[in-house]
């Protein structure tokens, strides 16, 4: 089995073949504006560099946000014309998610005397995306999402966590941008503050290709692929009719 | 504040002047009755920021982009959508956030939508070829330049204009 990641769901660019177990390859490039013009080049690099052709890929996992509207387009719609042309099976995967599982990549022991793990990813404007998962650590720290992916004011994230009031490890752009307000909150710890680690195999603050890949290849795995359509998940602010003031 | 502009050059010559006050990562709502000369000011800001190619309106595209001295222009057109789930769509916010400088026409679609900007806004004066101007400043990113750019565009204050004289 071998997964093709695609996650461009946040100023970062990150592809990665693998499979459960292990990642073969990955790139990743962190720049806000290259998603065009790098992600294919990258695949292929990736590609060829294993060794293997698309027709070899088992299925195609790619990052649905909510994140970055251009970023994630751009992973979406390559993710969906690779499948039409190769004919593999797609798999969507929501970017706090990704962005929760990408601890235990990188840092599993931050969550030892962890309740909940909150992923919040920057929305601007004072707002943030976030989700909650628990910790369940009688079956080896394994994560179970508790809170579906939702926006909203910071104001309202911290009155979420209050309610809540578990032993939290928060990570995620929008938990380094607000961490000044957040760290308020009783028994709450943004990522690497209890290990003192600051520098992980990738930013572990940002959604990540071989995360998406090691999460579907589970999916795959357990032949879980029907479900969800694939489309962005944009969770803005509800649709109205523009006022303009004149016109 | 309010501006008088008797001719498009001068319209053109406001432009300028605004443009000289933007930084990278602005938004500008450029808004007005139709003909009232939206595009007309975009022209006038993308030649200041060093743009030389040409500049039109982009109600069917709904973004151009623009590439200026410095900055990337990108400029939107917002007549034709109906829903504010069409604007969030366009993600204009996440090109100025890149850095890029965006104008958007028929921009006055609510401060909550656009967030932080500066807002031009152009009607016909009295005169066929004059033109009124206001412009007014949304969020703290103007705090500091507000004052400079009412310093400077001081000339062509309504109050102040001495045009008959020239």
């Amino acid at each position: 089995m071998k997964i093709l990641g695609i996650d461009t769901s946040s100023e970062q660019v990150s592809v990665a073949v693998g499979d459960d177990e292990s990642i073969s390859a990955s790139f990743q490039l962190a720049s806000d504006r290259r998603h065009v013009e790098s992600l294919i080049p990258a695949i292929e690099l990736l590609l060829r560099n294993i060794g293997i052709s698309i027709h070899e890929i088992s299925a195609i996992a790619v990052d649905l946000g909510p994140g970055l509207f251009t970023g994630m387009r751009v992973g979406i719609t390559t993710a969906s014309t690779l499948s039409d042309i190769a004919e593999l099976p797609l798999i969507g995967l929501d970017s706090l998610q990704v962005l929760a599982h990408g601890v235990e990549r990188v840092a599993l022991q931050e969550l030892d005397d962890a309740e909940i793990i909150v992923p919040i990813l920057d929305a601007r404007r004072n707002q943030v995306y976030w989700s909650m998962h628990r910790i369940d650590h009688s079956s080896g720290g394994a994560l179970e999402e508790i809170r579906e992916p939702r926006v909203g004011e910071v104001e309202e994230l911290i009155e979420d966590l209050l309610d809540r009031s578990q032993r939290s490890v928060v990570l995620g752009t929008g938990a380094v941008k607000y961490i000044d307000s957040l760290i308020e909150i009783p028994d709450l710890a943004l990522l690497g503050e209890r290990s003192g680690v600051r520098h992980f195999a990738f930013n572990a603050h940002l959604p990540h290709a071989s995360t998406l890949v090691s999460l579907a290849a589970k999916k795959y795995a357990a032949g879980r692929l029907e479900g969800s359509p694939i489309a962005p998940i944009y969770l803005r602010a509800p649709d109205a009719e523009i006022q303009w003031l004149t016109r | 504040m309010n501006l008088f502009a008797p001719s498009p050059i001068v319209t053109r010559e406001i432009a300028a002047v605004v443009a000289s006050y933007l930084r990278l990562g602005d938004t500008v709502v450029l808004a007005g009755e139709m003909g009232a000369g939206k595009t007309l000011l975009a022209q006038g800001i993308c030649t200041a920021l060093g743009v030389t190619d040409p500049v039109t309106s982009p109600t069917f595209n709904l973004v151009h982009s623009y590439a200026g001295n410095d900055a990337t222009v990108y400029h939107a057109d917002l007549y034709r959508l109906k829903n504010t789930d069409e604007i969030a769509d366009l993600a204009l916010e996440e090109f100025s956030q890149q850095g890029g400088i965006v104008l958007i026409e028929w921009g006055d679609v609510g401060d909550d939508i656009i967030g932080e900007h500066l807002e031009i806004r152009i009607s016909l004066g009295e005169e066929d070829e004059s033109r009124d101007i206001s412009v007014r400043a949304v969020g703290k990113r103007w705090e500091l330049r507000w004052p400079r750019l009412v310093a400077a565009t001081k000339m062509y204050a309504s109050t102040d204009a001495e045009w008959d004289d020239l």
